[in-house]
């Protein structure tokens, strides 16, 4: 089967070489969905209440908001009519409705994807279905920590109410001030603690989903807190990540772990991938089970993260050149994250490690307090603003395996970039960091200054990014999922059997595929 | 010249405090050096790196996990620590500024004679800022608080001074001298990996405070200590009318 490699950045592009009119374009493409009519808005009215805060038309400028994505690289037109149930009942009889009127809808919580996963497409017509006031954390076991929330819950109020009783979530993200728990399983958000923590999936104890056609499904959520039930498949496992085309999940019973009582942190910077390398295996080997988080930072990024002045910074990169020779695309950085449960012991596992390190870095820094610690992982969730503030970002979440991430880059920047006719008023940048534990790169260009895609670099980055990146064994979502940005991919990834068994599931669960149409699958 | 700088080890500034057995909960608790504190020794180090100063001392006075908070300063650039060692609480509930401003009173009269004190503004446990002025009362010496600048004059400092009414600048003639740092002085710098390994070289004298011969004895009694009362939820009203209601009749804040 030929490979469609055709990104949402070369689909965008397409639709503005070809301007045809809306409603020309929309009736040219397979409809299997009715026109929303007065009567259904009435009745959403009627489920909601007749509450005006919870059903709103196109007209309404939130409604423009909330069909734009985060990127600003998905907007397309505004939904016909935005839904605010506040809770599951709702949301069953809302979903009950679709389905029996074949209404198209697109579930959506913090809108803080990267693949345009929870915004309507202009061929469908979606409803959007905002996930927002379902946002209760019904109880905490205070002695076990299992918590048990509605899935509109701000990742970060979850977060700060379980720390009032000394227990984490297991999962943390730069966007946690605005992700909800929901998306976050929809989406099998990772974040950079997946080593310490573990999967997401894997600290999910119960679930509430509710079925396009509006049964809700029950997986040890309201009736029980078990932490080993092994009666049946693991039905619920197949809603996380299935980035909202299977069925809405509207609330989740979590494993947390305990709040470490010591966190430490540490700025170091490298001269080449070698030492990074070489730093990563003995930061394993002497951090051991106190190592929580790893993240890389090349020269690029935390160049531009010094420049936009908003922080600062523990280390320059102008001074590490001036004193030291460093391999092409250095020096390298590495935030080091140890969550433990006793001070004392972790500063005696860091001293070793900082002594059998010492050669292998050119300098480092060691946060003193909690305000340098928030402040190294302020720089480092600073990135994806930074570059998205200084022009349209080609972004690339890809798994690579550690060794190679430098060497992967090197081959992108000579074969791909560096060919790239640019001069002074048209610059173009290449800034990457990831989880080097997961091996997981966020490989970013940005067009500095220019805010659309441009033709040249499009195609100097597709589809051989794709193609150099599966060669190499990696996957070419990492973390970020498939939305409609990468769901296009799929037949290069995957076989017909597991297409087609994919396929039948999304068949099963959603025959009348009023779920977020046109993402996470590709197009037959 | 050689500066005194004061280094306290307070709850870190980031926590939540929480009150436990009727006092201010310490068991479990991250702690670190005081911002103002870290302020005063960068400000120190800077003094000393425009070969102002030749030897920065960082005076601490707690229990032994002081000698970490010691270890920051030595990280940043100090060159010796002295640690007044003792199980009082210093977060006012046992050790007090008076007695504090006496035990540096001892090691600067007696002990080190710097040219100049630095301390921090305030602790932000106790939040009092009276170490500074009574220790400047007991040397019977010049004192410039809430320092936003410190320049060398003549042989003495020119000192911005942070006023609710604006900026005076004081001349501070004669010296030793007492500055406190207020936030906006400096930017205090990072600890780096290899000034944190010199650091465990530089020398650490422990004194134990009962052995210098001072009342440490509160003066003050402590009679209570509790969180403040949680904050009212606020409520959404249905118009203007009903806001204009509550406004008049329960905040009592329209006639």
């Amino acid at each position: 089967m030929a490979s469609i490699f055709f990104s949402s950045s070369r689909r965008k592009m397409l639709a503005c070489s070809r301007p045809l009119p809306f409603l020309f374009t929309r009736r040219r493409l397979h409809q299997p969905y009715n026109s929303l009519t007065e009567s259904d808005v009435q009745i959403f009215s009627e489920i909601l209440g007749h509450n005006p805060s919870l059903l709103l038309q196109a007209s309404d400028p939130i409604v423009h908001a909330a069909s734009t994505d985060w990127t600003g690289h998905y907007w397309q037109a505004p939904a016909r009519l935005l839904l605010r149930p506040q809770t599951t009942a709702q949301i069953s009889a809302l979903l009950a409705h679709c389905h029996q009127r074949r209404l198209p809808v697109v579930p959506q919580g913090g809108k803080t994807g990267l693949v345009g996963g929870s915004v309507p497409t202009v061929a469908h017509e979606e409803i959007i279905l905002q996930l927002q006031y379902l946002n209760q954390i019904t109880a905490l076991d205070p002695v076990l920590g299992i918590v048990t929330c509605q899935a509109g819950v701000v990742l970060e109020n979850l977060q700060d109410y379980c720390a009032n009783h000394s227990w984490l979530v297991p999962l943390d993200l730069g966007a946690k001030g605005t992700c909800q728990i929901g998306g976050n399983l929809a989406t099998n958000a990772e974040g950079p603690y997946f080593r310490k923590y573990g999967c997401l999936a894997g600290n999910v104890l119960g679930l509430e989903v509710v079925l396009a056609d509006g049964r809700i499904l029950d997986y040890n959520y309201r009736l029980s807190n078990n932490m080993k039930d092994n009666t049946g498949y693991k039905w619920h496992q197949l809603f996380l990540g299935s980035e909202g085309t299977l069925g809405i999940i509207t609330g989740v019973t979590l494993a947390c772990a305990p709040l470490p009582r010591s966190k430490q942190a540490a700025f170091v910077a490298c001269s080449s991938y070698d030492q990074v390398l070489l730093v990563l295996q003995k930061a394993k080997q002497y951090l051991g089970e106190i190592l929580a988080a790893m993240e890389f930072m090349d020269a690029a990024i935390w160049k531009l993260v010094e420049a936009s002045g908003r922080h600062q910074m523990p280390l320059s990169v102008e001074t590490i050149l001036s004193e030291s020779a460093v391999q092409e695309g250095g020096p390298f950085f590495l935030l080091i994250d140890t969550h433990g449960s006793n001070a004392n012991h972790d500063q005696e596992k860091w001293q070793t490690f900082l002594e059998a390190v010492q050669d292998d870095i050119l300098n480092g820094v060691l946060a003193q307090d909690i305000k340098q610690y928030q402040s190294f992982w302020q720089i480092r969730e600073s990135a994806n603003p930074t570059v998205a503030q200084l022009g349209y970002t080609y972004k690339y979440d890809v798994s690579l395996p550690i060794a190679q991430f430098q060497d992967w880059i090197q081959e992108m920047r000579l074969e791909r970039l560096g060919p790239l006719a640019r001069n002074e008023s048209s610059s173009l940048v290449n800034a990457n960091w990831g989880h080097i534990l997961d091996g997981n790169l966020h490989f970013n260009v940005t067009t500095i200054g220019k805010r659309e895609v441009q033709k040249d670099v499009l195609d100097a980055l597709e589809p051989y990014l794709f193609h150099s990146i599966l060669k190499r064994g990696g996957s070419i979502s990492a973390e970020h999922g498939l939305g409609q940005a990468k769901n296009h991919l799929l037949p290069s990834v995957h076989d017909e059997h597991t297409l087609d068994l994919m396929r039948s599931l999304k068949a099963l669960l959603d025959p009348r595929m009023i779920l977020n149409p046109g993402k996470f699958l590709p197009a037959k | 010249m050689k500066i005194l700088v004061g280094v306290k080890r307070v709850v870190d500034y980031a926590v939540k405090v929480r009150v436990a057995q009727g006092t201010v909960e310490l068991a479990n608790v991250k702690q670190s050096m005081n911002p103002f504190c870290e302020i005063a020794v960068e400000e120190a180090v800077r003094l000393k790196e425009s070969n102002i100063a030749k030897e920065v001392i960082a005076l601490s006075i707690g229990p032994k996990q002081c000698t970490e908070t010691l270890r920051t300063a030595l990280a940043m650039g100090c060159d010796r620590g002295i640690h007044i060692q003792t199980d009082l609480r210093t977060d006012y509930m046992e050790l007090q500024p008076l007695a504090i401003a006496k035990l540096f009173q001892q090691i600067v009269a007696e002990k080190e004679k710097p040219d100049l004190i630095l301390l921090g503004k305030q602790g932000i446990d106790s939040d009092c800022g009276q170490v500074g002025p009574m220790l400047a009362g007991l040397l019977q010496c010049p004192q410039v608080t809430f320092a936003a600048k410190v320049e060398s004059k003549d042989n003495g400092f020119l000192v911005e001074r942070e006023t609710d009414a604006g900026t005076e600048s004081i001349h501070i003639q004669t010296l030793p001298a007492v500055i406190t740092c207020d936030l906006r002085l400096n930017e205090p710098r990072y600890a780096t990996l290899p000034n944190i390994m010199k650091a465990k070289k530089k020398p650490v004298e422990t004194i134990l405070a009962e052995t210098m011969g001072i009342d440490l004895t509160p003066r003050n009694p402590v009679l209570q200590v509790m969180e403040p009362p949680p904050r009212k939820d606020g409520i959404k009203v249905a118009d203007v009318d009903a806001l204009i209601d509550k406004l008049r009749n329960e905040a009592k804040v329209l006639a």
